[in-house]
């Protein structure tokens, strides 16, 4: 046989051993398919729904088409938390609380109870011809008393312009300059704040806190991140510290 | 002659017929256990393997996106070229980063690359296994803070 075919063949056995080689160690050891994070974006929408911006918006305000009988005794609706309201005539919609958010359109069913009307402050229901009731005020109520009972009442909101916040996401070192925040066992502590700094301005303390916000736990540096990722598409900034022991919140309204 | 073909044939062979996907899936399911992903479009030729588009998770969070990773792995001398980072913090973005490991240097990995706010180079060191990179001619103020100095520049280090 020529020697170069003889080779060949050589070359040709030791290619099937790698082949057979790499299907033993492909079959028995390695993963086949990809692995990948589904992500998506966080909708906090319902945080930000400022009333009266959108009445405002509004030049002509639709009136409600549902006619609600007058001599029908609207009662309450228990076990559901009101959390925003969205009016907008026959586009509106509210957000309830029963163990999950829910979204609920007008005219729509939930449990059998049809959402009729959507008001400034309250929700109207039907069910079995009586109608039904949830307002804002519901949601306050049902505030733990263990933690309302260290709460100071909510503070009168202050105002952050949307071009500062811009301004201070583009450059973080202004924010590092103004404010030094540590993060230890007991959670995000505020350890230096610049006199008349915008974060002196708005209340924040060395000494204090950060426990939620807009009602999110900071536990982690990823909840951190993911706040100050989100936090220009917020049009109100609630957060929640503890200051000498006291649960605080601060509001704040973007404009 | 003949040995020298069974070799010869036999390293050709382990790079092109290694399932180069499979084994950046397994990468990818290991990394999963440090809370890592890779989300990318994973494809291989004869001798390299290409990620492109891929985004860099850490806890949840897209702390990177890359728009193409090449990895040639010759066995002996092995390389990782990435090019355009964006890195989701102060507009930082890395233009270039290439990694390489030779056999002549069995316990070293070194870092090189170019960027926007500062020239890098450094080592991995797999024998201590620490890393420590330099960011030379550092422009970026930010970055500062988080780094240490010495008589080369400002650097990075971390061990693993």
């Amino acid at each position: 046989m020529h020697k170069s075919f003889k080779l060949f063949l050589i070359s040709i056995t030791t290619f099937s051993f790698v082949i057979f080689l790499w299907g033993i160690i492909n079959f028995l050891f390695l993963q086949k398919l990809p692995i990948s994070y589904n992500y998506f974006e966080k909708n906090e929408n319902f945080y930000n729904i400022r009333l009266d911006k959108i009445f405002i918006s509004h030049s002509k305000p639709k009136q409600n088409k549902q006619i609600i009988k007058p001599k029908i005794k609207i009662e309450t609706l228990q076990g559901v938390k009101l959390k925003a309201i969205f009016e907008n005539g026959d586009n509106s919609f509210i957000i309830i609380e029963d163990k999950k958010d829910i979204f609920l359109n007008l005219n729509q069913k939930y449990k059998g109870y049809k959402l009729i009307k959507v008001t400034k402050n309250s929700a109207i229901f039907e069910k079995n011809n009586k109608q039904y009731e949830i307002k804002f005020s519901q949601t306050k109520l049902n505030i733990p008393t263990s933690t309302s009972s260290t709460k100071k009442p909510i503070e009168v909101p202050t105002e952050i312009s949307k071009t500062t916040i811009k301004q201070y996401i583009s450059n973080p070192s202004k924010i590092w300059k103004n404010i030094s925040i540590i993060h230890n066992t007991k959670g995000y502590k505020i350890i230096y704040v610049k006199k008349g700094s915008i974060f002196d301005k708005l209340g924040l303390k060395k000494g204090d806190y950060i426990i939620e916000v807009n009602n999110k736990k900071l536990n982690t540096d990823s909840d951190a991140w993911q706040i100050y990722k989100n936090i220009n598409k917020f049009d109100e900034i609630n957060i929640k510290i503890k200051r000498n022991n006291q649960i605080k919140e601060l509001n704040y309204e973007i404009y | 002659m003949k040995f020298l073909t069974i070799i010869l044939s036999f390293f050709i062979g382990l790079i092109i017929f290694m399932p180069k996907e499979n084994l950046f899936f397994t990468l990818q399911k290991e990394l999963k256990k440090e809370n890592i992903f890779i989300n990318t479009k994973a494809s291989s030729n004869l001798i390299d393997l290409k990620l492109d588009n891929s985004k860099i998770f850490v806890n949840k969070i897209n702390i990177a996106n890359i728009e193409s990773i090449k990895i040639t792995p010759l066995l002996f001398f092995n390389k990782i070229d990435l090019k355009n980072i964006k890195i989701d913090f102060n507009h930082l973005n890395v233009d270039n980063l290439n990694l390489t490991y030779s056999i002549l240097t069995p316990f070293n990995v070194d870092i090189k690359g170019s960027s926007n706010f500062a020239t890098i180079k450094g080592f991995i060191d797999l024998k201590n296994r620490n890393m420590k990179i330099y960011l030379l001619n550092l422009t970026n103020k930010t970055i500062k803070s988080f780094l240490k100095k010495d008589k080369k520049g400002y650097f990075y280090a971390q061990k693993f």
